[in-house]
């Protein structure tokens, strides 16, 4: 009996002190160590290499040369940033407590196209309607529609009443300049309530493997019908500033027979960022995914538009914003 | 009937290389079948808690299992002695990982059978009727699922397929020394005047699921249980 006890007793020490042998221990944490792990997770689930043509090896041999294991954590993190930089893409990002790194070019060398103050001033002027995120008022008989962040949820109240409301004027505009995306259940709600039919948007695939041909098959994108839907014209305002479930819901709209798209093409972010974390905690986050339109055009490029218009800085000067001019005309044009 | 708390470490390569570990709280509900020549048992267990990796980032997991234990006693007694059967385990992990915003679900599921053994002790102290049972598992052979390379869902889903075609093309087979379920338990049970029973387990399991992002995690509880006889 005793002898069991002590068997016993021997097998509880063996069992509560064995997670190190059955489990394979934390990586390193020093700072080629850390380096080592970002760039590999990066080199296998990374969607973009390719279409980027990014000769990822050889930006391990430049900036693994600059990193050594007695460099602090702002000069690793340096060195990080600078190596996600070269991804030219605006879903990567390294968070740590001090700061985040990010690549915003894809709209930082191009025209803004947008003036909130305008916008403010001279369109919703001081009696807009506030339906959930959605700001909307009429300018002549046309209902423009303010969108500033698809991180909003568009409630379905919201949105009727904004379709309700529309369906009395002669067509709709839907801003989203400046938009930098957020949710795309948002962006598939607010299509939804311009089509009665399922419409096929585009066909996206993820990285399933670590060779960088390793995606799934292409899947298709479509957005369902909606309830109570407003068929008149539609006209969506992006600029470069439209990016990430921005540029999606500019593609899902650019398939639709009565949507124009005017301003400057989208930003980019067609590829759903993946989530990774170092040995010392530091996040980071990269695309994983692909997507095209029916063309076959990747959107991470941009969603063009059907008519290119820069704001004009004779009509901000004024007070105007051209682009929704362009868009009024259009609308006129088409009724 | 039991209750009680897990200390929980676990792997997913999926999520992390860092190692989540934390505590859980776990109940489970069984039912003991005693035939002549063998008893069967049949248990679910349900764990839940939050777990964190060393810098601090958590994941919030949870665990479901169902087992099915038979022992088989044709030439020995029932009431002590070693006991060899088989057993078939289910087990089902969820968890969602609270720093990532997209992918941030993953689960893993298998179903797979293979050997027990217990050992019964039954001694009296102090005018006192106890019952310490020992008994370990270990599952061999069967069936996976469990998310794929991102995200939740497994390798070679396809949405647009049906449920049944989904399971064919997602299934993997769960391999012995490759795919590994081991479980220990030590139990001491109070016999009741009433015939009932309270007892106290430690156990421990330990699961590795193979494939291109594996899955570790070694569970140790402690219960409170009370054994009720129906009939």
């Amino acid at each position: 009996m005793v002898n069991k006890i002590k068997l016993c007793l021997i097998a509880l020490l063996f069992f509560t002190s064995c997670d190190p042998w059955v489990i394979p221990d934390d990586p390193k944490t020093e700072p080629l160590a850390i380096f080592d792990r970002l760039w590999e997770d990066v080199n296998e689930r990374y969607s973009f290499f390719q279409h980027k043509q990014i000769d990822w090896q050889k930006i391990r041999t430049t900036y693994r040369a600059k990193v050594n294991n007695n460099m602090g954590s702002k000069s690793l993190f340096d060195v990080l940033a600078n190596m996600l930089f070269e991804l030219k893409d605006g879903h990567v990002n390294l968070a740590t407590g001090f700061d985040n790194s990010r690549n915003w070019e894809w709209y930082q060398d191009y025209p803004d196209n947008y003036d909130q103050n305008i916008i403010d001033e001279n369109y919703l002027r001081r009696d807009f309607w506030i339906s959930g995120p959605l700001k909307h008022q009429f300018i002549n008989d046309v209902l423009y529609v303010n969108y500033r962040s698809f991180s909003q949820k568009i409630a379905k109240g919201n949105l009727q009443v904004v379709l309700e409301r529309a369906k009395l004027g002669r067509g709709i505009i839907i801003d989203v300049r400046n938009n930098g995306g957020g949710n795309l259940g948002n962006a598939y709600t607010l299509a939804s309530a311009f089509t009665d039919s399922e419409v096929l948007i585009a066909r996206e695939r993820i990285k399933n493997g670590i060779g960088m041909d390793d995606f799934s098959s292409w899947e298709d994108m479509s957005i369902s019908a909606g309830e109570n839907v407003y068929s008149g014209p539609v006209v969506v305002l992006t600029n470069r500033r439209s990016y990430s479930a921005t540029t999606f819901f500019a593609q899902m709209m650019k398939k639709l027979p009565q949507v124009t798209i005017i301003g400057d093409q989208t930003g980019g972010g067609g590829g759903i960022p993946v989530f990774g974390e170092l040995p010392n905690g530091w996040t980071y986050r990269f695309s994983g995914t692909q997507t095209i339109d029916l063309d076959g055009r990747q959107i991470e490029d941009g969603v063009l538009v059907d008519v290119r218009i820069d704001l004009n800085p004779i009509s901000t000067a004024k007070g105007e914003d051209n682009i929704i001019t362009t868009a009024l005309r259009v609308l006129m044009e088409n009724n | 009937m039991s209750t009680g708390i897990q200390s929980f470490a676990g792997k997913d390569e999926g999520f992390s290389l860092l190692n989540y570990k934390g505590n859980k709280s776990t109940s489970s509900v069984g039912f003991v079948l005693g035939k002549k020549h063998k008893t069967q048992w049949f248990q679910g267990d349900f764990s839940y808690g939050v777990l964190a990796n060393q810098p601090g980032g958590t994941m919030n997991e949870m665990g479901i299992n169902f087992t099915n234990y038979t022992f088989y006693h044709k030439v020995k007694p029932a009431s002590h002695g070693f006991q060899w059967g088989w057993s078939n385990k289910n087990t089902m992990h969820i968890r969602r990982h609270n720093q990532f915003s997209n992918y941030s679900f993953r689960y893993d599921y298998f179903s797979a059978l293979g050997p027990v053994a217990r050992h019964l002790l039954p001694f009296e102290w102090k005018k006192k009727s106890f019952l310490w049972q020992s008994m370990a598992n270990w599952q061999l052979l069967g069936i996976q699922i469990k998310s794929g390379y991102i995200g939740a869902e497994p390798e070679n889903y396809q949405a647009d397929n049906s449920l049944v075609n989904n399971f064919f093309s997602t299934v993997q087979p769960f391999i012995p020394l490759s795919d590994l379920d081991l479980g220990f338990s030590s139990t001491l049970y109070w016999k009741l005047p009433t015939n009932n029973s309270l007892g106290l387990r430690y156990q421990v399991n330990y699961t590795k699921l193979s494939g291109i992002k594996k899955v570790y995690r070694l569970d140790q509880s402690v219960d409170l249980i009370l054994n009720v006889r129906l009939w």
